[in-house]
């Protein structure tokens, strides 16, 4: 009679532990902290947005998280950052493209970076500024009367945003210097051979800053057919001078006290 | 000899035994869970009572045990992975033994003949993995190959399918280590440039090398592809894993290809494209335009070293110009658009149509007039992918365009050229995957989806069939599921030697490639049926109190 009890209670126990293996996990964390789906206004006015630009370029530190996600067939591939900046020259920024990793560090004049293991000396970065190129998206969108539209509030990091989503043609941003006189780079070729793209501004109802931006688009590659990109660029911490601080990454330090250049 | 008799007939119950429950595990108890949750686990619990109360006391814990023998063995098995054939059979060996001693001293099972079932789920595991079992239910495997990959850069074998005498072959890469003679020639031969030593030995672990997988009398063989059949190939269907991120950087050695990866952009350029996200979309749209030619350039720099000039198989797009068209496959028109998605018949069933990937845009051309007779546009918000399938609805009917964007939808045309979308996706995971016709009734739309009840992403290999309703749209009703998941690219193919059409695919984050044919065999309904008859079989049985051994 007793073993039978026990029978059951450990029949009990082992119907549960199994069934906990099915109810609902812990999700992942996801990069974009939160994205916007409905729209809420048609016609926005672009004051608010113009005005948290001007505040995010005069900014004076941040950190910065972004992934580039390419779908190619059934494959995904991605570019991701994670950095620090400081302006006008200071920056701390980890680079994973695919399975590649690269860090770089920047102080003025002296900059390093880091393949495997071992840093060596590179070239300084001359912009070091993640808010700039927006605003060519909004003048260009102004100037040709784009509508703007307002979708839902959305928490992103650590408050509510407004959202504003405007489309404009690929190509209205300028490039990266060493992209500059590459075939296929240039705007008219960009705007003919891309789709249009959606970037979405999310900015903070508290802080006034920028805290998100992420892009829809469809790159059009010869060989290879229609590839979507999505990207996504996190800004945090901004402006706060305990948690966005630049600082010499020890390993360098370590090496440079070794006296390996 | 009654007796010799009676103790074979009893090692063949065992070895069945040993075959048929995990057979059931991979078959009706997974599958249970996997699509069920909660509601599988309480089925299985069901399911395993009932079958307990069908073991009399004397033999009960005796079976229990050997069950659980043959199940931890078999799952025990398909997750070693070694490298050297050597290694993991000395594992295998070691696991089955330590667990056969544990069984016997716990479940006080019959030695020679649980060794016997044990050792029957090892061999049986080297013809075809205890995962793969469950496309039994629905596929005969022709085939279940490797290819050596290293998955941080290559999750999947790649799949550039080119035609061949007889029928079709697949053109992808494997892992190629150099002997130590051969990288001490090469590297005390690197004196070309100032970094070629770098280049070298910094490769030297991480290569690849092209090779073909050929139909010898209806097996896939591993063989150097032929210089005629590179030609045939697009690379830049061998590079999807990393593109544009890495470039695949091909040499010939030997008359062989070999290929390995270096990054695209220098750390600098890296560096200087991360801290611009605003430019994103387009500096990346740049990079990808510029990797795609540098690679077009290497791979037809290699086919010239090799005696040929590019031959692409089929219609494709070459520099806005639709090329291969015509008798002589001679003629080109020039066409806004980036590549091509197939051939098909979607205005009318009858009439030839190309169907091409453009700017954000899906464009019909038809073959006999000459011309697109019809187009579809994408928005920003609604893009159109590269991942496009394409297959009739119905039986003899117009092809459909399978797109898989997120969610996935399905776009027909109708013979005045407007697109419908006649179907959406229920969940952002779902995937089409091919559309197998003559094999029923009605095409099987081949997808991989996941559970509607659990919440988990995961997705299994399954098949659908549209019904289409009153206004136009329709519904996909499921046929078949095959609970295996990681089951991608999909490739119907026609292999010298075989005569209907098969299906090869890869196993994600492996290298496993399968060759699978489609089967009407009832091979569920008859392992449920014989579930059943053993269930009621144990109920009937009476074992004889002393004997303590029985017929199951």
């Amino acid at each position: 009679m007793k073993s039978s009890r026990w029978r059951l209670l450990g029949l009990a126990i082992g119907a549960t532990l199994l069934a906990t293996g099915c109810t609902p996990g812990v999700q992942s964390v996801s990069i974009a902290s939160g994205t916007a789906t409905q729209v809420v206004s048609r016609q926005a006015a672009w004051g608010p947005l113009v005005q948290a630009i001007e505040k995010s370029e005069a900014a004076s530190m941040y950190k910065l998280q972004t992934a580039v996600n390419i779908q190619n067939g059934n494959l995904h591939t991605s570019f991701t950052v994670y950095g620090t900046i400081q302006q006008p020259d200071m920056a701390s920024i980890q680079v994973h493209e695919n399975n590649f990793n690269i860090a770089f560090y920047q102080q003025g004049q002296v900059a390093y970076q880091q393949d495997g293991t071992i840093w060596s000396p590179a070239q300084p970065v001359s912009t070091l500024n993640a808010y700039a190129g927006y605003r060519d998206v909004v003048e260009y969108a102004m100037a040709h009367h784009f509508p703007l539209v307002q979708m839902n509030r959305t928490y992103v990091v650590d408050e509510y945003c407004n959202v504003y989503r405007v489309i404009v043609p690929n190509g209205t941003v300028s490039l990266p210097a060493f992209l500059g006189g590459a075939p296929g780079a240039s705007s008219t070729e960009l705007s003919s051979h891309a789709s249009e793209v959606a970037y979405v501004f999310y900015v903070g109802q508290t802080t006034g800053y920028i805290r998100q931006i992420q892009t829809q688009s469809v790159g059009v590659v010869d060989s290879v057919g229609s590839l979507i990109m999505q990207t996504s660029t996190i800004f945090q911490d901004i402006d706060n001078t305990q948690l966005a601080k630049v600082q010499i990454p020890v390993s360098l330090a370590q090496q440079l006290e070794q006296g390996v250049q | 000899m009654v007796k010799s008799w009676k103790t074979v007939g009893l090692w063949v119950w065992y070895v069945f035994w040993a075959l048929f429950a995990n057979a059931v595990y991979v078959w009706i108890l997974r599958p249970l869970v996997d699509d069920l949750a909660l509601y599988g686990v309480l089925a299985v619990i069901a399911i395993i009572l009932l079958w307990m109360t069908s073991l009399k006391r004397p033999i009960r814990r005796r079976w229990l045990m050997y069950t659980l023998f043959v199940l931890i063995v078999a799952e025990g098995y398909s997750t070693l992975a070694f490298a050297s054939k050597l290694k993991q059979a000395l594992v295998a060996i070691v696991m089955l033994v330590l667990l056969w001693l544990l069984a016997m001293l716990i479940g006080r099972v019959r030695p020679v003949a649980s060794l016997l079932g044990g050792a029957s789920v090892l061999i049986a595991q080297v013809f075809l993995p205890l995962n793969d079992w469950a496309f039994l239910t629905h596929f005969r495997v022709l085939q279940d190959a490797q290819v050596n990959l290293r998955v941080q850069n290559s999750p999947e074998a790649p799949f550039a399918v080119i035609p061949v005498k007889g029928g079709q072959a697949i053109i992808t890469i494997d892992s190629h280590i150099p002997t130590k003679q051969e990288l001490e020639q090469r590297a005390i031969s690197a004196t070309d440039s100032p970094d070629a030593l770098y280049n070298v030995l910094q490769t030297a672990q991480g290569e690849y090398e092209i090779v073909e997988l050929k139909s010898v009398g209806g097996h896939l063989k591993k063989v150097v592809p032929s210089p005629q059949d590179l030609a045939r190939v697009n690379p830049l269907d061998l590079v999807r894993a990393f593109f544009p991120y890495e470039l695949a950087n091909w040499y010939v050695e030997n008359g062989r290809v070999y290929e390995y990866l270096t990054p695209f952009l220098t750390d600098q350029q890296a560096v200087e494209a991360a801290l611009d996200p605003a430019s994103y979309p387009a500096s990346f749209q740049a990079i990808a335009n510029q990797a795609s030619a540098k690679e077009v350039a290497n791979w037809d720099d290699c086919l010239a070293q090799l005696g040929v000039k590019p031959d692409r198989s089929g219609v494709y797009i070459s520099n806005d110009r639709l090329m291969g068209l015509g008798a002589a496959r001679g003629s080109a028109v020039t066409m806004q658009a980036e590549s091509v998605v197939g051939e098909g018949h979607f205005t009318t069933a009858q009439d030839n149509q190309i169907l091409l990937v453009g700017d954000n845009s899906l464009h019909v051309y038809d073959v006999n007039l000459g011309r697109i007779v019809a187009s579809y546009q994408g928005s920003a918000d609604n893009p159109v992918p590269n991942d496009i399938r394409i297959g009739p609805l119905v039986s003899g009917g117009r092809d459909a365009v399978f797109v898989n964007a997120s969610p996935a939808y399905i776009l027909t045309v109708s013979p005045q050229g407007t697109w419908k979308r006649v179907y959406t996706a229920p969940s952002q995971s779902f995937r089409f995957e091919t559309v197998l016709t003559g094999v029923r009734l009605y095409p099987e739309i081949l997808t991989n989806d996941p559970s509607y009840i659990r919440n988990s992403p995961v997705r299994y290999f399954s098949a659908y069939r549209f019904v289409p309703s009153a206004d136009g749209d329709g519904q996909l009703v499921r046929v078949w599921r095959v609970f295996r998941t990681n089951v991608v690219n999909e490739t119907p193919l026609h292999l010298q030697g075989v005569p209907s059409e098969v299906l090869a695919l890869d196993i994600y984050g492996t290298g496993d490639y399968l060759i699978i044919a489609p089967s009407n065999t009832p091979v569920l309904p008859a392992a449920c049926a014989a579930l059943a008859a053993i269930i009621v079989g144990g109920w009937l049985y009476r074992p004889r109190r002393n004997e303590e051994e029985g017929s199951r």
